[in-house]
C-alpha cells in the first residue's frame, strides 16, 4: 500500500510539474528534493549515533531493564506478542517518551531502536517483509502524534511574536488523545479481524 | 502548564547527565559500549536513507509542482462550506505528508493571521494534532525490512483525520 501511495504521488508529482511549471522543471525539484533528504539523514545519523550510543549505556547499566519493568502492565496489553522479558519493552517506551516529551532530535533514533528490537522479539517470526501485528501498533501508536509538549509548535509560535506560546497545550492534548484513540482502536479492530477470518491462516501467507 | 514545559527542556540534559554517569558508577566499558550503539545507530540510519530519499522525491514533486497549492484551489470552495479557512485546509492536507511542508505553512499562516488569533490558535493544534506520517511509515517499516505495511497506513490516515477533527472541536469549546 505505501508502495501504491508512492507511485500515486510521484506520478501525479511528475505531471503536475510538466503541465504547471514546464518539463526542465523535474530534474531541479528532484535534485533540490534529494538534496533535502540526505540532509536530513545527516543531520539524523549525528543524532542517532548520540541517542544510540546513551541508549546502549542504558541497556548495559541496566537501567533499560528498570525502565521495561516499569512499564510491562502497560506495554504487555498493548503488545501482546512480545514476551515477558523482551527488550522491546523498554525501547518502546523510551521512543513514546521521546515523543511526548517534544525531544525531536532523539524520537527518530529511538523509535527506530524500538523497531529493531519488536522485530527481534515476535514470536513466531512474521514472514519476511511483511508487519507483524507488533510493529503496526507501534507505527500507529508513533504516527499519530502523540505530545504531552509540543517543542516545535511552541517554536514557531514564539518566532510569529505569540504572547502565550504554550496556549495551544490544552487543545492539543485533546487532539493528539483523540488521534492515539482512533489510532490504538483501529489497530486492534484490524486484529480482531484477522484472527477472526483466519486463526490458522500464518501472517503474509497467501493474501494481501 | 510552562512549569511543565521547563521539566521537559531539563530532560535532555538529565539523559546525558544521569545514563553514563550510572553505567561508569556500575563498571560498564562506558566508552566501547557507547561507540557500538552509535555505530549500530549510524546504520539504522544508513539502512532507512533509500525510504527518505524516496518518500523526499515524491513530496518535492507534488509540493514544489505547484499540485498542492492547485489542490488546495480546488477545496477551498468546500473550505468555505464547513467554515473553515482555506490555509487551514492545505495545512491539515500536508500535515501527514511532510513535517517540514507543515511548519513552513504554519509560520506563514501565523505569520498572516497572529499567532494568538482564534485561526492562529486552531493552525498551530492542527500542526500539533498528528505526527508526519507517512515519513513514520516509511521510515520506521524500512527500517526492519518490511514492505508489507498491511492496515497500518489505512489507521494513520483515519488516525490523522480524527486528530484534525478534534483540534476543531477543542478549539472550538475554549473559544478560540
Amino acid at each position: 500500500m505505501l508502495g501504491a501511495v508512492w507511485v500515486v504521488m510521484l506520478t501525479v508529482g511528475t505531471v503536475a510539474a510538466v503541465v504547471l511549471d514546464g518539463p526542465s522543471s523535474v530534474a531541479r525539484i528532484v535534485a533540490d528534493s534529494t538534496r533535502d533528504a540526505v540532509q536530513l539523514c545527516l543531520g539524523l545519523a549525528g543524532l542517532a549515533g548520540l541517542w544510540s550510543g546513551v541508549s546502549a549505556l542504558a541497556d548495559e547499566s541496566g537501567l533499560t531493564v528498570a525502565l521495561a519493568r516499569a512499564v510491562k502492565p502497560i506495554t504487555r496489553r498493548l503488545f501482546p506478542g512480545l514476551s515477558a522479558d523482551s527488550e522491546a519493552h523498554g525501547a518502546i517506551a523510551a521512543s513514546v517518551s521521546a515523543n511526548l516529551l517534544g525531544l525531536g532530535g532523539a524520537a527518530t533514533p529511538l523509535g527506530l531502536r524500538a523497531m529493531e528490537a519488536i522485530s527481534r522479539s515476535v514470536l513466531p517470526p512474521p514472514a519476511p517483509g511483511v508487519a507483524s501485528d507488533e510493529m503496526c501498533t507501534f507505527v500507529v501508536l508513533i504516527a499519530s502524534g502523540l505530545t504531552l509538549v509540543p517543542t516545535s509548535i511552541m517554536a514557531v509560535r514564539s518566532h510569529a511574536g505569540s504572547l502565550a506560546p504554550a496556549i495551544v497545550t490544552g487543545p492539543l492534548l485533546i487532539a493528539t488523545t483523540c488521534s492515539t484513540a482512533t489510532a490504538l482502536a483501529l489497530d486492534a479492530a484490524f486484529r480482531r479481524a484477522r484472527r477472526a477470518t483466519s486463526t490458522r491462516m500464518p501472517l503474509g501467507g497467501t493474501r494481501r | 502548564m510552562m512549569s511543565f514545559v521547563a521539566v521537559a527542556q531539563l530532560v535532555t540534559p538529565l539523559f546525558l547527565l544521569v545514563i553514563p554517569l550510572y553505567a561508569l558508577a556500575r563498571g560498564v566499558d562506558v566508552y566501547g559500549v557507547f561507540l557500538r550503539g552509535a555505530a549500530e545507530g549510524l546504520r539504522s540510519i544508513a539502512r532507512v536513507a533509500p525510504a527518505i530519499i524516496c518518500m523526499f522525491t515524491a513530496v518535492g514533486l507534488l509540493s514544489d509542482s505547484g499540485a498542492l497549492d492547485a489542490a488546495g484551489r480546488a477545496i477551498s470552495p468546500v473550505a468555505q462550506f464547513v467554515g473553515l479557512p482555506a490555509d487551514l485546509i492545505m495545512l491539515a492536507l500536508i500535515r501527514p505528508v511532510s513535517g517540514s511542508g507543515g511548519l513552513t505553512l504554519l509560520t506563514k499562516i501565523l505569520d498572516s493571521v497572529g499567532p494568538d488569533s482564534p485561526e492562529g490558535i486552531l493552525a498551530s493544534t492542527i500542526q500539533g494534532s498528528t505526527d508526519t506520517a507517512l515519513y513514520i511509515m516509511a521510515v520506521y517499516f524500512s527500517s526492519v525490512g518490511v514492505t508489507r505495511t498491511r492496515h497500518a497506513p489505512f489507521v494513520a490516515l483515519m488516525s490523522a483525520l480524527a486528530g484534525i477533527a478534534a483540534s476543531v472541536v477543542a478549539c472550538r469549546f475554549i473559544g478560540a
